[in-house]
């Protein structure tokens, strides 16, 4: 009878370890190495939802259900983590073709407004929010339209916020859409 | 408050001789002027001259309004340099209160590869040197002020307690920094609910008015020796560094003469070493002035090429020359002699660009000038630091650069008293045998040049100095031949598209031309072999304000950098 209880506690001990690992339903990363991943990350965890955040994410690493993608080009950023324009833009190609093949539901944001746009940005807004199932921009970002050009063609759903804070709302919305609810 | 309003009655926009330059409005006043990177600081200066305060006082309270309007690029964390003309004397001073390395500063400190790729030079505690702008503020006042510390610090107190407007251009900052913050500060106020403070908060910082209470109640030793300086050394042995209250208490301010030259009549005062800026500034002047600027087109092919190549040859003699004086002797005389200039400048051909550049000889001109080797710089991208420039009606004249190092220095803000630590040992060489390379005690090297222009008749006329790293000296030179050699107001001179072009290790860098160059020049600078790029209009090149006096009218012109939030103000 020991040796069950015993075996019970491993058991139980395994699986909190395995559960610690296990992945999150979402994966969050960056478009150009700007901070601004770090801030809806910041959003995600007021909203009490677990993301597995890696500005540098690869396909291999993709293991979960949505993929959120925070667009904003930062030369300092893509410095720091050691790469150019054009190797962020070909990790972003191989990570979505991948979320695509894997059916990983792509949430694109644009978190920085006007702010961050320009022509480091909109390099990455082009290369992302084509292959978005969902868009949410903040103020100012899309004034020249460019998000809804881009997206014409799929009619992509845009969601509009008026500041990083305010992103709240479409994000809780949208990932219950999806199955992931938040607070 | 009338009498400002009378001085915006008196603002002229000027229309730019050059439909490339970005929005030009000089302001003109009678009295007195400010001009500073924020509206709310210049406004803070002109309160204290209106109430009765000369330049210095003036100076004095807008350098701390700038602490809280423009916490990330300067404040009593850091330190800076003060250019100071008296009208009575026609004196001039440079107070240099740069921070110095702490006593457990050594060469290799930042040499190996973990250091490196840990940024312990910019971020964290290492990254701290010792402040030395509150002993820059006391002194200044003491010597040249009229006012006490708490009469100057009214205005900054008040925009403290009471807050001001977060601009969208500093929401920007805040954001891009955000990492630095949440890392070194999360509880700082420039956070909010875990978020960068938005455009449009109105944005308190109680714990920096607490600070600057008990400054003015207790003088400097509040800072150096007192509470404020046990929470610095906490807070950056927390963060990692190794400074201790010696450090804070053995901080010495020093007052040095001017480095001086001169261009087409026009005496130059500026910042010798531990700043750079001053002595590269007069050498490249001296360069220039061999040849007919003013005859040139503006910002045409021929000035442009002239101008990247002397560039080169200046930076490369920064390069080779240049540290702090307490350590090294370096060649000052030599570098800033028209002699050597004139050397210099027969190197520079028409229609040759200069791939290799080495670093010249002044020892001809300078006995005892010996190489160094080694400095950092020239690849920064920094934007940060503020200049501010003052004038009073008696003709006192103010120009100062002040500076935390990186937007938000090291990251690390002192809890209890709300001020930004620079992150200044990023200013040494990493290399540690160069002549740069950190030493207890040492000055880092810097390129503020907080600078004083007189006219042929020496009366004053401008007082100008700028942000921007290595790229201060190039953009000094520019506008100042902006105004001597092409006509240009104040505003307009700073105004202008500006070119810079490094040159290190003897090698030339590339030709980096601010967007507003007409195209065609650009095709024709590429033709004539530069390798060059076009970069946006903005503070990479330099953010300036200025000051200058136009003597037919008997007015003060005032130009501020619509690279940065810069606003002249006078009444």
């Amino acid at each position: 009878m020991v040796s069950v209880r015993k075996v019970f506690v491993a058991v139980c001990v395994l699986l909190c370890f395995a559960g610690a690992s296990f992945a999150a339903d979402i994966a969050l990363t960056s478009a150009g190495q700007s901070p601004d991943a770090m801030m809806v990350r910041v959003v995600l965890k007021k909203l009490g939802v677990e993301a597995d955040s890696d500005p540098l994410m690869k396909p291999e690493g993709l293991t979960q259900k949505i993929l959120i993608v925070v667009i904003g080009g930062s030369s300092k950023g893509l410095g720091a983590a050691g790469i150019d324009k054009d190797q962020e833009i070909a990790r972003l190609s191989a990570l979505l073709k991948a979320a695509a093949g894997k059916n990983v539901k792509i949430l694109a944001m644009h978190v920085g407004g006007e702010g961050r746009r320009g022509k480091l940005s909109d390099e990455f807004i082009t290369a992302v929010a084509p292959a978005a199932d969902k868009l949410v921009v903040v103020e100012g970002g899309n004034a020249d339209g460019i998000f809804t050009n881009l997206t014409k063609e799929k009619k992509t759903p845009i969601h509009g916020a008026p500041n990083v804070s305010g992103v709240a709302a479409p994000l809780k919305e949208i990932l219950a859409e999806w199955g992931i609810p938040a607070k | 408050m009338k009498r400002i309003l009378v001085c915006v009655g008196l603002l002229v926009l000027v229309v730019a001789c050059a439909a490339s330059a970005a929005d030009v409005v000089d302001v003109r006043a009678k009295n007195g002027m400010v001009s500073s990177a924020h509206e709310l600081a210049s406004k803070a200066g002109v309160e204290i001259l209106e109430k009765g305060g000369n330049a210095v006082d003036a100076a004095i309270a807008t350098q701390l309004a700038l602490n809280v309007v423009e916490p990330n690029a300067s404040g009593i964390g850091g330190g800076g340099f003060m250019t100071i003309r008296n009208a009575k004397t026609n004196e001039v001073v440079v107070l240099d209160y740069r921070e110095i390395a702490p006593q457990s500063a050594t060469k290799d400190m930042f040499a190996s590869e973990a250091s490196k790729k840990a940024k312990e030079s910019e971020l964290g505690g290492k990254a701290v040197g010792v402040p030395g702008a509150v002993k820059g503020m006391f002194a200044a006042l003491r010597k040249y002020g009229t006012m006490s510390f708490a009469q100057v610090a009214e205005p900054a107190l008040r925009l403290a307690e009471e807050g001001f407007e977060v601009h969208p251009m500093q929401q920007q900052i805040i954001t891009d920094e955000f990492e630095k913050l949440s890392k070194y500060s999360p509880t700082c106020v420039f956070i909010v609910d875990g978020l960068p403070a938005q455009k449009g908060t109105i944005l308190k910082q109680p714990q920096l008015a607490k600070t600057f209470r008990l400054l003015a109640k207790n003088g400097p030793d509040a800072f150096y020796k007192g509470p404020i300086a046990d929470a610095v050394v906490a807070a950056v042995n927390k963060a990692g560094g190794a400074m201790t209250k010696k450090d804070l208490a053995n901080y010495s301010l020093v007052e040095r003469e001017p480095v001086k030259g001169t261009y087409r009549g026009y005496s130059i005062y500026s910042v010798p070493p531990a700043s750079s800026g001053g002595t590269h500034i007069v050498e490249l002047l001296n360069i220039m002035e061999t040849f007919p600027v003013g005859k040139w087109k503006h910002n045409s092919a021929q000035h442009l090429h002239t101008l990247a190549e002397a560039m080169k040859l200046m930076y490369a003699d920064r390069g080779a020359f240049m540290a702090d004086t307490a350590f090294v002797k370096v060649p000052l005389k030599g570098l800033a002699d028209k002699g050597y200039a004139a050397k210099r400048a027969g190197l520079i051909k028409q229609m040759e660009v200069m791939k290799e550049v080495a670093a010249g000889d002044p020892s001809a001109f300078e006995k005892g000038a010996q190489k160094t080797a080694d400095l950092r710089g020239g690849g920064e991208k920094h934007i940060s630091t503020s200049h501010f420039s003052v004038v009073d009606a008696q003709g006192n004249i103010v120009a100062s650069t002040n500076t935390v190092n990186y937007f938000f220095g090291s990251g690390v803000i002192v809890p209890e008293y709300g001020f930004v630590l620079n992150n200044e040992m990023d200013d040494f060489a990493f290399n540690p045998k160069s002549v740069n390379a950190p030493e207890p005690g040492k000055r880092p090297l810097s390129s503020m040049s907080p600078t004083i222009v007189t006219d042929r008749e020496s009366r004053p006329f401008i007082t100008f100095g700028s942000a921007g790293a290595t790229r201060i000296i190039s953009a000094l030179a520019q506008i100042l031949m902006n105004v001597v050699d092409f006509g240009m107001t104040m505003d307009q001179a700073i105004e202008q598209p500006r070119i810079f072009n490094f040159a290190s290790g003897g090698k030339a860098g590339k030709l980096l031309i601010e967007t507003g160059v007409d195209p065609k020049v650009v095709d024709l600078l590429k033709l004539r072999g530069h390798d060059l790029e076009v970069r946006p209009f903005g503070g990479y090149f330099g953010t300036s304000q200025g000051i200058m006096f136009d003597w037919k009218t008997v007015t003060m012109d005032g130009g501020a950098d619509s690279r940065r939030l810069g606003v002249p103000v006078g009444y």
